[in-house]
């Protein structure tokens, strides 16, 4: 069981610096997914831990020892690509015995783990076919098992779902799952579909612009992201982001005075651990799920909001609506017999207990005070 | 054109350029079939082989060797040398990459015949007025163009494959054999064929390297046999170019067999 641990990991393309220092510590058998927007450096990072990109500063380690020089062979990782880069005139069966024929295993070995690779992976049948006989998640499921057939200590994926359609993308992702838990390996998966981040990963990694935003359990990165990034990035629809300033109201208890976009702001009142926020300028973060439909009732936690329906969106199991609450979209999750209709004003409550808060200026999350 | 009904008028025309193409063709077949032929356009008088017996033995035979020598020296050769060349130049940012590429195609536009002084005294020079030398030099005129077809055969092999091997643990020499040359069969198999049929066909520099007949090869015998004899032997000299002609629809076949397996652009992607 390995660890990997980056220190302070850097890397720069001539002036240009695209990766700004990364700390991150993952311990053996972790299944860590680095998680971003298109051109934040995730790709980069693994390749930096795969040995196919230079570091330029900093430090890698697997298994306790620096591996910024030692080739990438090896640095005991096995890496399965986005284009599964299997090799085209070779068969499944000598694609995955490739690595092992150039560590000159004997031929009796070779055949033996890479039938056991291809029975787990039900590519048995097709062993002699040329990946161009194969399907896109049969060709997925090769790259696997070349992986696989290495016995690496470390496993990197670099998007490797992103060329398979909706269903087979699902039942594939099942399949890594479930790979993981079997061989407890550590794996590292890069990935811009948030979905797979949260389903897969014992922790996320969020990256922006090269930098590290978050380094936490899938739940902490969704209920308590560390900044407004995470909070918008992770999550479909979003968190709903509403600025705000906080008062005193009745016996020093702080009140946040929603604004609004051309209405009058919206005063809502805030639980007791929230009180030294009273003077500050802060974003009011709120999850769409975090919001039902209708008065507040019997629920004294809840806070009530009146708005107009934009647009309801049907997804099956909900309803989202879109509603005109902030200038920007602002969603709630409904159930599916909510009670909201397109042009037409709802009543909306939500539980305050649930809101996250991020300071104005700098975006970071404001954690709730002990009491 | 949606009319497919048949037309005598153009049935006419079509046999009419059929035949022009054609009676070149039929003369060289008909003349070297006939041990009596005189040179004119005629249904043979005689049959037999014996011309296609004088074609290939003797110093005609030779000839056909020295031929095959150099055809096989120069494609080869071409083959490893822009290989070699051109993988670099795909895969590595050489600055001024693009000048040099820009700079081989000047040298594939210039006519090679421009150069055959320098390159007769340099083979002079080097003791090279050798069918090798012929070899050689047909070579170099090759490279520019070949390396650049390779080079863009290349291109299309995915890196992503090369580091795949890479993180496997193969070595460059690895990478290239069992990757990146398996996948360009094609361009392989168009650069040999190309420069086979190109030295095969070549006239002048063995014209000007070579001053033995038992040297020389096919394409500047058949030009020495017409005032061998004092008078023209006309079904020698056809039975001569069929067998002179012959690699040339071989390799035409071998091709198109080597380029439908190209593999050029398969597996990567779903």
């Amino acid at each position: 069981m390995t660890g990997v641990v980056l220190n302070d990991v850097r890397k720069s393309y001539g002036d240009l610096q695209v990766i700004h220092g990364i700390d991150l510590s993952i311990d053996p058998g972790d299944f860590i997914v680095f998680v971003g927007p298109s051109g934040c450096g995730k790709s980069t990072l693994l390749r930096m831990i795969a040995g196919l990109e230079r570091i330029s500063d900093g430090t890698v380690s697997i298994s306790g020892r620096v591996v910024n020089d030692v080739p990438a062979p090896d640095r005991g990782i096995s890496m399965v690509f986005q284009s599964y880069a299997l090799y085209p005139h070779m068969t499944v069966g000598d694609n995955m015995a490739f690595g092992l024929r150039i560590r000159r295993t004997p031929a009796e070995r070779i055949r033996e783990t890479v039938g056991q690779a291809a029975e787990a992976l039900q590519l048995g049948q097709y062993i002699d076919r040329l990946p161009k006989a194969l399907s896109g998640g049969q060709r997925q499921r090769v790259a696997i098992g070349r992986a696989i057939v290495r016995e690496p200590e470390v496993f990197l994926f670099d998007e490797p779902l992103s060329n398979l359609d909706a269903a087979l993308r699902n039942q594939t992702r099942m399949e890594i799952a479930r790979l993981h838990r079997e061989i407890g390996a550590t794996m590292i998966y890069v990935t811009h579909d948030q979905i797979e981040a949260l389903t897969l990963a014992t922790k996320i990694a969020v990256l922006k612009d090269g930098e590290l935003q978050q380094f936490d359990t899938p739940d902490r990165v969704y209920n308590q992201p560390a900044n407004t990034f995470v909070a918008g990035f992770m999550g479909a629809p979003p968190m709903n982001l509403v600025a705000a300033e906080i008062i005193a109201g009745d016996g020093g208890a702080a009140v946040a005075v929603l604004e609004r976009a051309g209405q009058p702001p919206v005063h809502v009142g805030l639980p007791a651990s929230r009180k030294r926020l009273v003077g500050r300028r802060v974003v009011f973060g709120l999850r769409p799920e975090a919001i039902c439909s209708g008065p507040v009732g019997s629920r004294p936690d809840h806070a009530e909001i009146d708005v107009d329906i934009d647009y309801v969106e049907v997804t099956g199991a909900d309803r989202i609506a879109v509603t005109n609450f902030t200038s920007g979209p602002f969603y709630a999750r409904l159930p599916a017999d909510a009670d909201v209709h397109e042009g037409r004003r709802a009543r909306l409550n939500f539980d305050r207990d649930k809101i996250n808060v991020f300071d104005a200026d700098t975006g970071a999350r404001i954690a709730e005070e002990t009491p | 054109m949606t009319d497919t009904r048949k037309s005598p008028t153009l049935a006419l025309a079509l046999a009419l350029v059929a035949l022009f193409w054609i009676s070149p063709l039929s003369w060289v077949a008909f003349n070297a079939v006939d041990p009596l032929a005189d040179g004119t356009l005629r249904w043979p008088q005689a049959f037999g082989l014996a011309n296609f017996s004088k074609a290939v033995a003797g110093e005609s035979g030779r000839q056909f060797l020295n031929s095959v020598y150099v055809a096989l020296l120069t494609s080869t050769l071409t083959t490893v040398f822009a290989g070699l060349a051109a993988y670099p130049l795909s895969r590595v940012r050489i600055p001024g990459r693009n000048a040099i590429l820009w700079a081989l195609v000047l040298l594939r536009m210039l006519p090679a015949t421009g150069i055959i002084v320098p390159i007769f005294f340099m083979a002079q020079s080097t003791g090279l007025l050798s069918l090798t030398g012929v070899a050689l030099a047909i070579t170099m005129i090759n490279l520019p163009f070949t390396l650049l077809l390779l080079k863009n055969f290349f291109d299309t092999v995915p890196l992503e494959l090369e580091e795949a091997a890479y993180s496997e643990g193969a070595s460059l020499f690895r990478i290239l054999w069992n990757v990146v040359l398996p996948m360009s069969r094609a361009g392989l198999s168009v650069v040999w064929f190309f420069s086979f049929i190109n030295a095969w066909n070549e006239f002048l520099l063995p014209l000007i390297f070579v001053r033995k007949t038992a040297d020389f090869p096919m394409s500047v015998g058949l030009f020495n046999s017409f005032g061998e004899h004092s008078s023209v032997d006309y079904g020698f000299l056809a039975a001569y170019s069929l067998v002179y002609a012959l690699p040339a629809v071989a390799v035409y076949f071998l091709l198109r067999r080597n380029l439908s397996t190209g593999f050029a652009g398969v597996g990567v992607k779903g």
